[in-house]
């Protein structure tokens, strides 16, 4: 293998480059990216970066910096998007970002790894000022603006409230919430679900995240769709209707026949959820899992001969669990990307590099950052079925400081911590134990 | 090689104790520590994904 085209330049795509570099490959890297910024940190985007005066507003937090990132020699398109993908030849189509792509480019190269993360989902059509959605830095930058402006008119008495309205207690959701907070302005937190993050922590702790906000003065609405936006196309958003929402069956959910509640908002900031950026490859003659919306990988994290993927758009078999799973953590790309990319090498046609590839079987792991509360998951507590159950390992969920284990069919399958990320580490073992691998 | 921490940045999410337990500590008071500053080179590679992996980019390597 002597060249490779990295599609994607965020964090899988520059861990891979760098993995690339440590292990000895010398051949060409050419990375493609859709952004004009080098890969940078998003985790940040929707914490510090939002509001800290220290953070440089002019750049993001560069994932390699200075020397290290001239040294990996990569050729670089950024600000190129890819188009399409010949599969069999190992043609990766790409073409230049602007009002329409005019300049194309045909990349051709030993091996490619696709790492097109996802996009933020926007369910609003209206054609309002002031509704956003946060994925990029170029998004941080402007909801950053618009959130201290705010921020400033409250401070200097020019108005007496503002009112940021946050559509989906998600982690972004959660994470903007308490930094509008911080910032002094008012917030409504919406979501459909009957708890913030139910769905991945079950009922008693979401309630747990959604007493955090509370506590901090956020108005949290459950068991709420936001049914349409408020204001005259194309100026400023100026609220949001809300309608009582109550989940069903499985993806069924219907919403009653009920008044609409007016919510007035200055700013309304969408966090529904992630889509991966995968429709440049229909008709590519990659396999597309259409249950879990990601590009179909084995358990190497190979989607074709010499193709491999990592982060948010591979969708691979975790064989510890013997389950097709695409996990959207920033860790998990981190090490998504590196036994992607090892797996090539290991795979290549020149005997100099061929050798034994190793199955991508991870504990997923996440964190996240809520004023002064740290949240932290390791495992997946609802790997068999939907319902979760939970038992407290040490403190206690009223202090806001406890550390539980979730358990299904007897076994362990994950490690909660709310501000207590050393007890979420020490105790991984619990779901080593229960789900090995090898097994 | 020498372990170098920030621990302005540092918020103890204790991934770097997970993937390098010779070099890292967070204990009972929920504060890193670096166990050995100068591991030797047979560690680099766990500690080079301690500083990949840290999510608060608060750990680097300095070279001799």
């Amino acid at each position: 293998m002597d060249s490779i085209c990295i599609v994607g330049a965020s964090l899988a795509g520059i861990r891979a480059a760098q993995t690339l570099r440590s292990d000895g490959f010398s051949g060409q890297i050419v990375l493609v990216g859709d952004e004009l910024e080098k890969p940078y940190d998003r985790p940040p985007l929707s914490k510090e970066a939002l509001f800290d005066p220290a953070y440089n507003e002019g750049e993001p937090l560069y994932l390699v910096k200075g020397q290290d990132y001239d040294a990996l020699e990569l050729e670089e398109r950024l600000g190129w998007r890819a188009t399409s993908l010949n599969v069999e030849e190992r043609i990766v189509e790409i073409g230049e970002v602007g009002e329409t792509i005019t300049k194309t480019e045909q990349i051709q190269t030993d091996a490619i790894l696709l790492a097109t993360g996802a996009r933020a989902i926007n369910i609003f059509r209206e054609n309002l000022a002031g509704v956003y959605t946060l994925r990029s830095f170029e998004d941080c930058v402007v909801i950053r603006h618009e959130l201290l402006a705010l921020a400033e008119q409250v401070e200097s008495k020019q108005a007496k409230s503002k009112r940021v309205a946050i559509v989906g207690a998600g982690f972004i959701g959660c994470e903007v919430a308490a930094v509008a907070r911080w910032l002094g302005l008012e917030v409504s937190l919406i979501e459909m679900a009957s708890q913030p993050l139910s769905r991945v922590l079950g009922e008693e702790i979401g309630a747990c995240v959604a007493d955090i906000h509370r506590e901090k003065g956020v108005d949290v609405h459950l068991n709420t769709m936001v049914e349409g936006l408020i204001g005259e196309e194309p100026n400023r958003v100026e609220g949001l209707y809300l309608v009582p929402f109550v989940a069903g069956e499985g993806n069924g959910a219907t919403p009653k026949t009920a008044e609409k509640e007016e919510l007035p908002a200055d700013l309304v900031i969408v966090g529904v959820g992630a889509t991966p950026n995968i429709e440049w490859l229909e008709g590519s003659g990659l396999a597309l899992d259409e249950e879990n919306k990601g590009v179909l990988c084995d358990e190497y994290c190979l989607a074709a001969e010499n193709i491999a993927c990592a982060g948010d758009m591979a969708s691979w078999m975790n064989l510890r669990y013997k389950k097709q799973m695409r996990v959207e953590h920033w860790d998990n790309a981190i090490e998504q990307s590196k036994f992607a990319v090892r797996n090539l090498l290991a795979g290549g046609t020149s005997s100099k590099s061929k050798g034994i590839q190793e199955p991508f079987a991870p504990i997923p792991w996440f964190w996240s950052d809520q004023y002064e509360h740290k949240i932290q998951l390791s495992g997946i507590p609802s790997i068999d079925s939907k319902t979760v159950e939970f038992e407290i390992l040490d403190g206690s969920i009223e202090e806001k400081k406890f550390a539980a284990v979730f358990k299904q069919n007897g076994k362990v399958t994950g490690i909660f911590g709310l501000n207590t990320p050393r007890l979420v580490m020490t105790n991984r073992h619990l779901i080593e134990s229960d789900f090995p691998f090898p097994p | 090689m020498k372990v170098v921490v920030d621990y302005d940045l540092c918020e103890s999410n204790a991934v770097c104790m997970q993937v390098a337990p010779e070099i890292f500590e967070v204990r009972d008071d929920d504060f890193l520590y670096v166990l050995n500053e100068t591991p030797d080179e047979s560690l680099r590679e766990k500690l080079v994904e301690s500083v990949q992996r840290c999510p608060k980019q608060a750990i680097s390597i300095e070279e001799d």
